[in-house]
């Protein structure tokens, strides 16, 4: 009879537990898809403060320098990146089209841009950063 | 004779002992059941907006849904991090309604208008999130968890 007893109380608790521990789980396995969202978020980010960086870097050297600048993260095929620099709000725009969604960034910059675009693929994962010398000023562009 | 008499003596003993374990069990069980209601919906909001913080903070718009209703918002700080987070976050609960109310903060300075508009798409953020990735309903504009309305009050504020 004691051990009947004790084995119910038991199992109550154990129900409890269990309880609180499903909920924990609950929470975890939702938070899975933020945690994916975020890691290509951080991706695309990485990507365009690196990119701003070698901007000034390149202009700071001046004429003539060009750097080769390698997407680092892997794209499957149909995933694209569209860099765009524009001059009349001296920016760098970044589109990103990964995994069916689409991702923007803008970065201010310091230095003055000259229009240019380029896309890259999983084919091409490559670009140019260069300068150009227009009406006596220096600017920097991107070029496939 | 004896044998029998107490057989029956020990079968009501027990009956008692197991009566007072049930009573014990079902009143201790209610309000650990309520408790833990408020702890999930308490958690989950936080998590939410918490999310909606980073998002804010990270600055890069995504077309995914339901971060894509922040975006109006992020264009609108320009590229700047304002570095938001979730300061605290208060539960006043009611027999028919929850009112729960987080509080985000910011160390820089920001218009009246740009404030509302944060605190109305960081509200509608979290409904349409908590909805869609938990086990919590919505009904209209507001969240609904077993039965009871939940209203959530977000405030944006320097500090």
């Amino acid at each position: 009879m004691r051990k009947a007893q004790v084995s119910l109380d038991l199992l109550f608790a154990i129900l409890l537990i269990l309880l609180t521990l499903v909920n924990l789980t609950y929470l975890a396995t939702s938070e899975t898809a933020h945690s994916e969202m975020f890691s290509t978020i951080s991706e695309v980010k990485t990507f365009s403060i690196s990119l701003r960086d070698h901007i000034t870097k390149v202009y700071a050297v001046g004429e003539g320098f060009k750097k080769k600048e390698v997407f680092p993260f892997n794209l499957e095929s149909g995933e694209s990146i569209r860099i765009h620099l524009n001059s009349s709000s001296n920016s760098i725009i970044i589109n990103a089209t990964i995994d069916g969604k689409s991702y923007t960034i803008t970065q201010r910059s310091d230095v003055p841009l000259k229009d240019s675009n380029v896309t890259l693929t999983n084919s091409k994962r490559e670009f140019w950063v260069s300068t150009e010398i227009s009406g006596g000023m220096l600017y920097v562009k991107v070029e496939p | 004779m004896l044998k029998l008499n107490r057989k029956g003596q020990t079968a009501i003993e027990t009956l008692f002992i197991l009566a007072i374990i049930m009573t014990g069990i079902a009143m201790v069980l209610s309000s650990y059941l309520n408790e833990n209601r408020d702890v999930s919906v308490v958690t989950y909001i936080r998590a939410s907006a918490s999310h909606a913080c980073d998002y804010l903070n990270m600055g890069v718009q995504t077309s995914e849904s339901p971060y894509s209703l922040l975006n109006n918002d992020l264009a609108s700080l320009n590229g700047t991090n304002y570095q938001f987070r979730v300061m605290s976050i208060g539960l006043n609960e009611t027999s028919t309604a929850m009112n729960i109310s987080v509080s985000i903060s910011t160390p820089f300075v920001l218009n009246t208008s740009m404030v509302s508009s944060l605190e109305n798409s960081i509200k509608l953020f979290i409904v349409e999130d908590v909805s869609r990735n938990t086990n919590m309903g919505k009904n209209g504009t507001n969240l609904v968890y077993s039965g009871k309305i939940v209203r959530l009050n977000v405030s944006v504020v320097k500090g």
